[in-house]
C-alpha cells in the first residue's frame, strides 16, 4: 500500500465516483472554477484524479469517495497474503500515506476493530469485562449445599470405587 | 463426588462406585450422604454438567422442594465445591504418598475431610465442625473437653451462654462471609472493566476451555461471534452451535468480549463533514496540524 503509484482499475473507480459524492464534487467543482481560496490544498494530478497536499506534504494524497473506501481499507488491511491484517495504527499510517477522505482515521479504527478476523486470531490485552455480582450469604448452616464431581479419573479402587 | 456446606464450608466427599455414575445414581448417593445426615437442603449448586442439566435429575429435586442453581463453567467463584474439590484432592494426594496405597485412596478419603472439616475456614473464621456443631473437633484435643460443666443440671444460666455462644458465631460467620464477598468483587472489579452484556448482543467467546481438533498454539484466541440468548448478570447463555455441547451454552461474562459490527452505512453515508469554527467565526476544514500529528504518531 505504501507504493508511490495507485493501482489503475481503483484509480478509475475513484475518479469515476468523484463526481457523485457530495463532499469531493462540491471541492472539485471548486477547483475547476478556481475561483476561491477555500479549496486551495486540493488539485487535479497528470490522470485526472482529485488529490489533496497541503503545504508541509511531500505528495499528493488522492481523495477517495465514501463509495471507494471500503475498497482501499480491504486491500491495505486483510484482503491481499502481504498485508497481514496490521493494527490500526499501522493501517491508518499506511492508508493515510497515499490516501486522503475526512474522518479517515476514525474510519480506519473501526474497520480494524469490527475485522473478524482480527478479532478471532489476536490476543487482547485489555481488561475483561464484568459484572456486579454478589452471592448472597445463607443464614442456617446446612441447609444450602454445592456439589460437583471430584477431578478425576481416579484409579478404580479394590472396592471398585473411582 | 463433593459437597459444600455454603454456610459453614462442611465438606462431604464420597467415592462414587466406578459403574453407577448416572443421574439417579448421584441422586441416591446425595441422598445417602447429605439428606440423610442433615436433612433436605433448601437450595443445591452445582456446575452444567450433563447428568445435572438432565430432566431426570430436575425432576427429583423438584419432589423434595430442592431449589436448583447452574453456575457458569470454569467460575469457582460461584461454585464452592469446585475449590473444595482442589483441597480433596490434595489431601487425597498427600495421603496416598504417606500413609496408603494408589487403588486404597477411598480408605484416605474419611480421614481427609475430617482433617479439612476441623481447620479453620478463611471464609468463617471459624472451622467447619465448630461453626455446624458449637463445639472445637480436633485430633489434638480431646473430644470429651468441656462436658463436665455441660452435664451438671444445675446451671442453667451455662447453657443460655452457650446457646448464645453458638447464636452470635452463626452471627459472626455471616458478616465474616460478607466481608470476604466485598473483598473478592473489589478484586475482579479491579481485574475487569464493568459491562452490561444485553440479549441480543454479538459477543466472541475466549477459547480456552474449549476442546477443538486443532493444535492448541494454532487455535483462534476467540470463536465467535455469538448471539446472546439469555443475560443474568454476570452469567451469560450464548446460542453456540451444537458442536460445543450443552454444558458450555452457560459462560461467566469474563470469558467473553464484544463483537464490534461494521458499520451498515459504511461506504454510503456521504455527508458534508462537520467544519471546524475557524478564529474569526467562519467556517473552517484546515485540518492539518490533526492530520500532520496523527500522521507522526501512527
Amino acid at each position: 500500500m505504501r507504493s508511490t503509484s495507485v493501482q489503475t482499475s481503483l484509480k478509475s473507480d475513484i475518479r469515476n465516483a468523484v463526481p457523485k459524492d457530495t463532499f469531493f464534487n462540491l471541492v472539485s467543482e471548486s477547483v475547476k472554477a478556481a475561483g476561491d481560496n477555500y479549496f486551495r490544498d486540493f488539485s487535479f494530478d497528470s490522470d485526472k484524479v482529485l488529490c489533496y497536499q497541503r503545504a508541509e506534504d511531500s505528495k499528493p494524497r488522492v481523495c477517495v469517495p465514501a463509495v471507494c473506501r471500503e475498497a482501499v481499507l480491504r486491500a491495505a488491511h486483510g484482503d491481499s497474503v502481504l498485508a497481514g491484517h496490521p493494527s490500526v495504527g499501522r493501517t491508518s499510517a499506511a492508508v493515510a500515506h497515499s490516501y486522503y477522505w475526512p474522518r479517515i482515521f476514525a474510519n480506519v479504527a473501526h474497520f480494524v476493530r469490527s475485522c473478524k478476523t482480527c478479532a478471532a486470531a489476536k490476543s487482547s490485552n485489555q481488561k475483561r469485562i464484568g459484572a456486579e455480582s454478589y452471592s448472597a450469604v445463607p443464614t442456617p448452616p446446612s441447609t444450602s449445599w454445592a456439589m460437583d464431581h471430584l477431578i478425576g479419573p481416579l484409579p478404580t479402587t479394590k472396592l471398585r470405587h473411582k | 463426588m463433593t459437597w459444600v456446606d455454603l454456610t459453614s464450608k462442611t465438606i462431604v466427599a464420597a467415592p462414587a462406585h466406578s459403574d453407577k455414575t448416572s443421574a439417579e445414581d448421584i441422586a441416591a448417593l446425595t441422598f445417602k450422604e447429605i439428606s440423610c445426615r442433615f436433612g433436605l437442603p433448601l437450595t443445591l449448586t452445582m456446575d452444567n454438567d450433563v447428568r445435572f442439566v438432565g430432566a431426570v435429575w430436575r425432576a427429583l429435586w423438584r419432589l423434595c422442594c430442592t431449589e436448583l442453581k447452574f453456575t457458569s463453567s470454569y467460575n469457582p467463584q460461584s461454585d464452592p465445591a469446585e475449590r473444595a474439590n482442589q483441597q480433596v484432592l490434595e489431601g487425597l494426594r498427600v495421603a496416598v504418598a504417606t500413609v496408603v496405597q494408589y487403588d486404597e485412596w477411598g480408605l484416605a478419603l474419611p480421614h481427609t475431610t475430617f482433617g479439612l472439616n476441623s481447620h479453620i475456614s478463611a471464609a468463617t473464621g471459624v472451622s467447619p465442625f465448630e461453626f455446624a456443631h458449637g463445639s472445637w473437633v480436633s485430633p489434638r484435643v480431646p473430644l470429651t473437653m468441656g462436658l463436665d460443666d455441660a452435664v451438671s443440671e444445675e446451671q442453667p444460666q451455662e447453657a443460655i451462654d452457650l446457646a448464645q455462644q453458638v447464636a452470635s458465631r452463626h452471627f459472626a460467620a455471616a458478616d465474616s462471609m460478607a466481608a470476604g464477598q466485598v473483598r473478592l468483587c473489589r478484586l475482579l472489579q479491579s481485574r475487569s472493566t464493568l459491562a452490561v452484556v444485553k440479549v441480543g448482543d454479538q459477543v466472541w467467546l475466549d477459547s480456552i476451555h474449549v476442546k477443538v481438533a486443532v493444535p492448541y498454539k494454532l487455535t483462534a484466541q476467540w470463536f465467535g461471534p455469538f448471539v446472546v440468548l439469555e443475560a443474568k448478570g454476570a452469567q451469560e447463555t450464548l446460542d453456540l452451535p451444537a458442536t460445543f455441547g450443552k454444558a458450555y451454552r452457560r459462560v461467566n461474562i469474563r470469558r467473553l468480549k464484544f463483537f464490534e459490527a461494521l458499520d451498515a452505512q459504511f461506504g454510503t453515508a456521504d455527508q458534508l463533514p462537520r467544519p471546524l469554527p475557524g478564529v474569526d467565526g467562519s467556517d473552517m476544514y484546515e485540518v492539518s496540524r490533526i492530520c500532520a500529528s496523527l500522521i507522526l504518531e501512527g
